[in-house]
């Protein structure tokens, strides 16, 4: 690892491809869980942009058409309604 | 504290005057929303923050150390800078626009570092916090072991650990008791790079704390030079640093071994496969003989009774009789024999969700729609869809692009949602009694291709251009499944079948009963007098049988619950149910039609029945949702589509089944 900040190495990882957090851990050093941390900090600066793929699946309007959506509302009993998946994107600055 | 709002659900309500107002704030997968539904039940109330499209959950909280609180599920969030509407209400609403009592930090143990992003940026604040370490036991095991006094003289709040999939949440309730005696806490002071000043004898909110205020906050946060950022994590890192030791090395963990197959390019697929396969042929050899039982007490005992009282008020023969027996009884009982199937089929899915394994399934066809040039990301919405098809349309606002919006809204009327199974079932064990299982697995693997196929037929024709952007994994860890939350689960969605059943049915009942009732042009009967195949309903659909003769089921009868179904799925049971004369055996009859109107081939009939009914338009109700998200004009052109691919996919299903010898 360079002399660089772990943030810095982090937003460089990131930039040049790394697909998911386990790269970004393998290319910065840092572990796991100290990545998903900087990947969050980085975030929160507006440096880097996480857009989660499915935060839930409720519908805002008409949800009395279809019965079957209320079971879209069981948040905690299906893991998949916030499973995590997301993409990580450098934002322009 | 202003009250969520409900499209959903009546239950939230105001606060009582002076009832205290806490909330559960934390990253996604953190477990907050379990323990929200283990601190309130399962009676969670959803519904859109006033003035916002984001939704908070909203429940109470009783407990004999505080007696009732008022508790908000807000948004999942990873950081308090408002990089999302869920992000920003959170902030908004901790910042202390919201008149919060107090607020719960939900920290994942396992992910410690990633949690205390976010406990950081709410101890930037002047709240009451308390924070709720879980999943203790899975940080434990991978040999993690967290020293809570340390943790909580870092963070300056106390900490409780707690399994909330064991309701284990006595101890919360007893510091958040604490908490809300007590006065607003002063805020965090981080190293560098943040405003401070704060000292002990500083009372809440004076000018030198860190921001207050959610447009402060996000001012502070979203700094140039990454200093604050740096300062973040570094406090982060030296708290990870304190308040964790390695018990031992860090091994490959189970979820590590298994992921390594389940996710794998080739193997991953291949046991995606087999489980659905293994859930369906599971789900109807299990449910067959309840449904049968189930059967003969609508076709017996309940209607009989319904005809002797009907007789006794002196009712027993007129229009009213009819409606209640062939129509209600009929038409909604058929479709309650499918409860029992719905269940095992619901239990068996929250399982594969419950353990962590549907999200899997989800990277492994995600990484086969990316290879085939499809945007990976419409995936997640597109397996909400094989539950139904309503809330996946509704999803597919998470999407950033609009073009990917749109390529995934009208794909996803192509999967197969659970109201068409009852049909599958029906006609796969009446055509394929040995093979009824597989059959149903066939049809889902064939709504998986269709997805495929509609998919590259749009970005060949219509939708040319779509970015592409990589995922990132973030798989929870496996985990065995909670009883309770697999009963929870399994009855909020079988709930939302005889929901439908009860409703929307109900009125397609009704409207097949009176076409029923009704004599066709030129038939000469009367009205509520007239043969089946001789009312306005059969009349009606002979009109539209002739499109169908290539496929093999030009037959009034498929026909017209085709209709029907264009209303809703469940609507093709209950309309046969009502056609044929009482007392039919319902699968010998199809099998019968079926073989006469395709000319001695019933089974290849069936098949391309079953393939029309998997692709063309799911419910009205889809149509609906397509039409806010899309426009009236794009989901023309997916009606369009999905008539146009369902009749020539019928066809050519039919005529290679026939040519085969």
């Amino acid at each position: 690892m360079s002399s660089r900040s772990p943030l810095l190495e982090v937003l460089a990882a990131v930039a040049a491809g790394a697909a998911s957090t386990a790269e970004v851990s393998r290319r910065t050093g840092l572990d796991p869980d100290r990545a998903e941390a900087a990947l969050s900090a980085l975030a929160a600066a507006g440096r880097i942009r996480r857009v989660l793929v499915l935060a839930g699946a409720c519908p805002t309007q008409g949800c009395r058409s279809c019965g079957q959506s209320r079971g879209c509302a069981s948040a905690g009993a299906g893991s998949l309604a916030g499973s995590g998946l997301s993409a990580w994107r450098v934002v322009a600055r | 504290m202003a009250e969520p709002t409900s499209c959903h659900d009546e239950h939230v309500g105001t606060v009582p005057q002076g009832m205290p107002v806490v909330a559960l704030v934390g990253s996604p997968n953190s477990g907050k929303s379990t323990l929200f539904n283990a601190l309130t039940g399962v009676g969670r109330a959803v519904g859109n923050y006033p003035g916002t499209s984001v939704e908070v959950g909203s429940g109470r909280w009783a407990d004999p150390s505080f007696g009732q609180v008022a508790l908000t599920d807000l948004p999942g969030a990873y950081s308090l800078a408002p990089m999302s509407p869920d992000e920003a209400l959170t902030a908004e609403l901790l910042a202390g626009d919201g008149h919060l009592d107090a607020v719960v930090i939900v920290c994942d143990a396992v992910h410690l570092g990633r949690s205390l992003v976010l406990a950081a940026h709410v101890r930037m604040l002047a709240v009451r916090c308390v924070v709720a370490l879980t999943m203790t036991d899975v940080a434990a095991r991978r040999g993690i072991a967290i020293d809570d006094q340390v943790l909580s003289e870092r963070l300056g709040a106390p900490v409780v650990r707690l399994d909330p999939r064991r309701r284990d949440v006595s101890g919360l309730a007893r510091a958040v008791a604490g908490a809300l005696v007590e006065p607003p806490m002063h805020p965090l002071a981080l190293p560098t790079g943040v405003p401070t000043g704060c000292t002990a004898a500083c009372p809440p909110g004076c000018a030198a704390c860190p921001p207050t205020t959610a447009a402060a906050l996000t001012a502070s946060l979203t700094d140039d030079d990454l200093a604050v950022a740096e300062a973040v994590f570094a406090w982060v890192s030296a708290t990870v640093d304190a308040a964790t030791r390695r018990t031992h090395e860090a091994r490959r963990t189970w979820t590590d071994r298994v992921d390594r197959w389940v996710t794998a390019p080739v193997v991953g697929p291949s046991i995606f496969l087999a489980v659905m396969w293994a859930v369906f042929v599971l789900t109807t050899t299990v449910a067959a003989p309840l449904q049968d039982g189930l059967d003969a007490l609508f076709t017996g005992p309940i209607t009989e009774a319904a005809g002797a009282i009907l007789t006794a008020i002196g009712l027993g023969d007129g229009l009213l009789a009819g409606f209640v027996v062939d129509g209600l009884i009929a038409g909604v009982g058929m479709l309650l024999t499918f409860v029992p199937l719905m269940a095992i089929m619901f239990v068996l899915l929250a399982l594969l969700e419950d353990s962590g394994y549907m999200a899997r399934a989800a990277v492994v066809t995600d990484r086969l729609m990316g290879r085939l040039g499809l945007p990976g990301r419409a995936f997640l919405p597109l397996i909400v869809g094989f539950g139904c098809n309503v809330p996946a349309i509704t999803a597919v606002r998470v999407l950033p692009d609009a073009r990917h919006r749109l390529l995934t809204s009208l794909l996803v009327p192509f999967t197969s949602c659970s109201a068409r199974l009852t049909v599958y079932v029906l006609v796969a064990a009446a055509f394929f009694p040995e093979s009824a299982g597989t059959v149903v697995f066939a049809l889902y693997v064939s709504s998986i291709v269709l997805v495929v196929l509609g998919g590259l037929l749009l970005r060949s024709t219509l939708i040319r251009s779509l970015g592409h952007e990589p995922l990132v994994l973030d798989l929870p860890p496996y985990q065995r499944p909670s009883v309770r939350l697999l009963g929870a689960a399994t009855w909020t969605r079988l709930r939302g079948f005889l929901a439908t059943a009860s409703g929307i049915i109900v009125a397609t009942v009704a409207v097949v009963w009176a076409l029923g009732v009704i004599p066709a042009p030129g038939s000469g009967a009367g009205l509520g007098d007239v043969p089946a195949g001789e009312s306005l309903y059969a009349w009606l659909a002979r009109g539209l049988s002739a499109l169908f003769i290539p496929a093999g089921f030009a037959e009034w009868h498929a026909v017209g619950a085709l209709i029907v179904g264009f209303v809703a799925k469940e609507a093709v049971i209950s309309s046969w149910a009502q056609t044929y004369p009482a007392g039919t055996d319902l699968p010998d009859a199809l099998v019968a039609d079926l073989g006469a109107s395709s000319g001695g081939h019933p089974q290849a009939a069936a098949i391309a029945f079953l393939v029309f009914l998997l692709a063309y338009t799911p419910c009205v109700a889809t149509l609906a949702t397509q039409r806010r998200q899309i426009g009236g004009r794009w989901t023309a052109v997916g009606v369009a589509m999905q008539l146009a691919m369902a009749w020539l996919l019928a066809v050519l299903v039919f005529q290679v089944g026939t040519a085969l010898p």
